[in-house]
């Protein structure tokens, strides 16, 4: 090579490469300003999406504000509560190169792809002028779940479990590559708090107060399925979603880009049944699934507000609990069969046993069938962790019986109604009465949930979680208003005896209440009642719920000798359902105060309701206390 | 014991229910807590809740501390019929002695047996049931050992149905 070439080479090499360089910095910084420009044009920033993307919700004296907490969800230190200082530092984002990156750390085009996507569509990147950066995990996490649906996931009621009272929602992911038919290998997302306290009331606070941090998880969904349906024995109810391939994808997107940062938890507002929402509407931005709820948002009213879109649920499944499932065979089972699984749960007797190998086999099965399912939850809620959950003996047995039980196509019996049947949840209340004195009108409201007397399709119908509710009455004749009652939480748990299972009842209440044993002009008092009861239902779907409990009692009141009582009751009373719509309550109870002010006397109660709607009902209440009497008939509309 | 101590006794009666609840496990529902598998009864560990807190490197959902999932935060492909077996271990082998199931056709799918071979699975896996679970010590691990022992030996599904896992991947 001639030097004089190089020497050229060199010159120009070394006076070409920071024009390059400069040139270069220059277009990005040029293309940049051009697409920041743009999008003001276009007010990109004030786009629903936009907003849907970043969370951003108008906060009451707070303007805009996003619900997202982690910082790292935002490219803008003003990113939380500004969305137009946030896009325009996404944009600049995207052009940071690839040598700026952390090694271990993903470019923000792959950390944020659907805000890359969706700025992409508005402004029509140019690939000379901005380099698009390679995603290969967000690459194969899309490739491996593949998504051609999503289905929206109800976890039934969990009295155990203060959480998991009013359900739980999840997203099931429904991919191409696990197939139809093949649910249980989708993949599921789940919000869900991240709570750091074992302490009960801490934990219900925090809940309340959103002091917990909140992510979003993606879980198999026989993980989730194991957890509900078998371990805490909840039905499942799955709706099946429709969405279009760009939807579902615009929707993983979002969900990756959620990964990374967490939420207040709001047991109420933001919860898990909202953030679900919210990825809905990512995915069809012109669904506007959240803008019903309020005060708050419980899963059964997200399913109801679901179901209210246009075609948007192709289809409803019904995926029963291991308990259900063993009850379905109950149902099936001759007295016979009934004893000797009974027998047998009780270990009394064993697969080997002559009482049991009189049966037909399809009968043997069939018990055999029962006690597994039984075995299983059995199993799942002891802390061994031991591998074997189900003795060998007993599956061994069952495996010399033939496959199926009998000839006929199992349909399966729906032990729990579908969430979206049931009323709504809040309640509003209008009565008119009259007590030995004088007539009264009634105003009630509360924001959740439901009460035994209430039509009980689509909750759980042995139970009732009453929170804030508030009654006023108005007196006609001394022409006063009076706080009658306010309900802070009150809980109702009625577990129905049942031979292989023995839980007990059990009921909980916080209120103001009147002193309605007393003639007081209507004075109020504090009371708090925890009690515990056996109740009884002849069989699952009969119509007859009888129970009993014994409370302890407290109230407070400046009207109590001492300020103050403390005692008990004991209740028995009962439920009977006449027809669908027309329910009758009996109940009567004996109270003893032993401490403060110390009295003794009875109540009795006669409530019967018609539903004429699904959301309206007629109710009439007798009531005694002592020996004071009132009468109201009330008109109940729930929404 | 003063009249107070005896109302903070009755008071303290009130909180029993609640602290009731909070004793099993963290709790799982829209909401308070949902530390899957965590410290549960009867459940294993194979899956962690918390999200890997740098951002940067962020893996979505599961992350593991197994090597059962990928950097992509799912489970890696030739995991999946072990971690499959380990987290449904008792439905399948309930399943297996029933001939029947949606866990069990499940894993007929994992193992690439055609939808109509899945009914001679559960035959199969039903009439080996005494050699699939051999103790009441067996484990997942074992039970996929000798499923794929039975069905290389059989005469149809060892040719349906795909059992070396190098097919999957």
């Amino acid at each position: 090579m001639q030097p004089i070439y190089l020497v050229v080479g060199l010159f120009f090499w070394f006076c070409f490469l920071p024009v390059t360089a400069h040139s270069q910095h220059k277009v990005t910084a040029d293309y940049l300003a051009e697409l920041q420009q743009q999008a003001k044009q276009k007010k990109l920033a004030d786009e629903r999406l936009w907003h849907l993307l970043l969370k951003y919700d108008k906060r009451l004296f707070r303007g805009m504000t996003s619900e997202a907490d982690g910082m790292e969800f935002f490219n803008s230190p003003q990113g939380k509560i500004d969305p137009t200082s946030e896009l325009l530092a996404t944009l600049s984002s995207f052009f940071v190169p690839l040598t700026e990156i952390t090694k271990g750390k993903e470019h923000p085009q792959c950390n944020f792809p659907a805000r890359f996507k969706w700025l992409n569509q508005q402004l029509a990147f140019d690939p000379n002028r901005l380099e698009i950066q390679a995603c290969d995990r967000l690459d194969r996490w899309m490739k491996a779940l593949d998504p051609v649906g999503a289905t929206l996931v109800f976890a039934s009621y969990f009295m155990d479990n203060p959480a998991s009272m009013f359900g739980h929602t999840l997203l099931r992911i429904d991919s191409r590559r696990t197939g139809s038919g093949n649910n249980l290998m989708n993949y599921g997302a789940n919000y869900a708090a991240v709570p750091d306290t074992e302490n009960a009331f801490l934990y219900a606070l925090k809940g309340l107060i959103g002091s917990f941090p909140g992510r979003f998880a993606i879980f198999p969904y026989y993980t989730k399925v194991q957890e509900y349906n078998n371990l805490e024995s909840r039905d499942l109810w799955e709706y099946e979603l429709k969405f279009t391939q760009d939807q579902l994808n615009m929707m993983l997107l979002h969900l990756w880009e959620l990964g990374g940062t967490y939420f207040d938890y709001f047991y109420f507002q933001e919860n898990c049944s909202y953030h679900v929402l919210s990825l809905l509407e990512v995915a069809n931005p012109d669904l506007r699934l959240k803008d019903p709820f309020s005060f708050s948002v419980i899963p059964t009213d997200t399913v109801k507000t679901l179901m209210a879109q246009d075609g948007l649920v192709k289809q409803v499944v019904y995926r029963p609990s291991v308990l259900s499932q063993m009850n379905h065979k109950r149902l099936r089972m001759v007295d016979d069969e009934k004893r000797i699984l009974r027998r047998m749960v009780k270990g009394e007797i064993s697969p080997e046993n002559p009482a049991f190998k009189s049966l037909s086999a399809p009968s043997q099965a069939l018990v055999l069938n029962a006690y597994m399912d039984y075995l299983q939850y059995q199993s799942m809620q002891e802390k061994s962790t031991g591998n074997i959950k189900i003795p060998r003996s007993v599956l061994l047995a069952r495996s010399r019986l033939p496959a199926t039980t009998n000839g006929l196509a199992d349909t399966i019996t729906r032990f729990s109604s579908r969430p979206d049947h049931g009323h709504g949840t809040d309640r509003f209340r209008l009565g008119i009465g009259h007590n030995a004195r004088e007539p009264f009108l009634e105003f009630a409201y509360r924001p959740v949930y439901h009460d035994l007397m209430a039509k009980d399709v689509g909750y759980d119908k042995n139970s009732e979680i009453i929170f804030l509710d508030f009654k006023l009455r108005y007196y006609l004749e001394s022409d006063r208003v009076r706080l009658d009652q306010a309900k802070i939480l009150s809980i109702t748990a009625l577990n129905p005896y049942d031979a292989l299972f023995t839980k007990p009842s059990w009921r909980l209440d916080l209120e103001v209440d009147t002193l309605r044993d007393r003639n007081c002009n209507y004075c109020n008092s504090v009371k708090g009642t925890y009690g515990r009861g056996i109740s009884y239902r002849p069989d699952f779907f009969s119509p007859l719920l009888l129970y009993s409990f014994a409370d302890l009692k407290t109230e407070f009141s400046e009207h109590l000798k001492q300020k103050f009582r403390l005692g008990g009751d004991a209740e028995v009373g009962m439920y009977y359902d006449v027809t669908e719509n027309l329910r009758i309550k009996l109940a009567g109870s004996y109270q003893i105060f032993v401490l403060g002010e110390s009295k003794r006397f009875f109540t009795a109660h006669f409530i019967t309701r018609y539903a004429l709607s699904r959301d309206l009902d007629l109710r009439i209440e007798l009531n005694r206390y002592d020996h004071n009497n009132e009468g109201i008939f009330s008109a109940n509309y729930f929404f | 014991m003063g009249r107070y101590s005896r109302i903070a006794v009755a008071a303290s009666l009130f909180l029993l229910p609640v602290s009731v609840f909070a004793a099993g496990y963290g709790a799982a529902g829209c909401g308070l807590g949902s530390e899957l598998m965590g410290p549960k009864p009867g459940a294993s560990q194979v899956f962690a809740s918390t999200t890997n807190s740098t951002f940067g490197n962020q893996t979505f959902g599961i992350t593991s501390g197994t090597s059962n999932c990928g950097d992509h935060g799912l489970i890696s492909m030739n995991k999946e019929r072990e971690v499959f077996a380990q987290e449904n271990y008792t439905s399948l082998v309930k399943e297996m002695a029933q001939g029947k199931g949606e866990n069990l056709s499940t894993l007929a799918n994992l193992y690439q047996c055609p939808a109509a071979s899945h009914q001679e699975f559960g035959a199969m896996v039903q009439a080996k049931f005494d050699s699939l679970v051999a103790s009441d010590q067996a484990n997942s691990t074992e039970l996929l050992s000798q499923l794929e022992n039975q069905l290389t030996r059989h005469p149809t599904l060892a040719k349906s149905c795909d059992i070396k896992l190098s097919a999957l991947n």
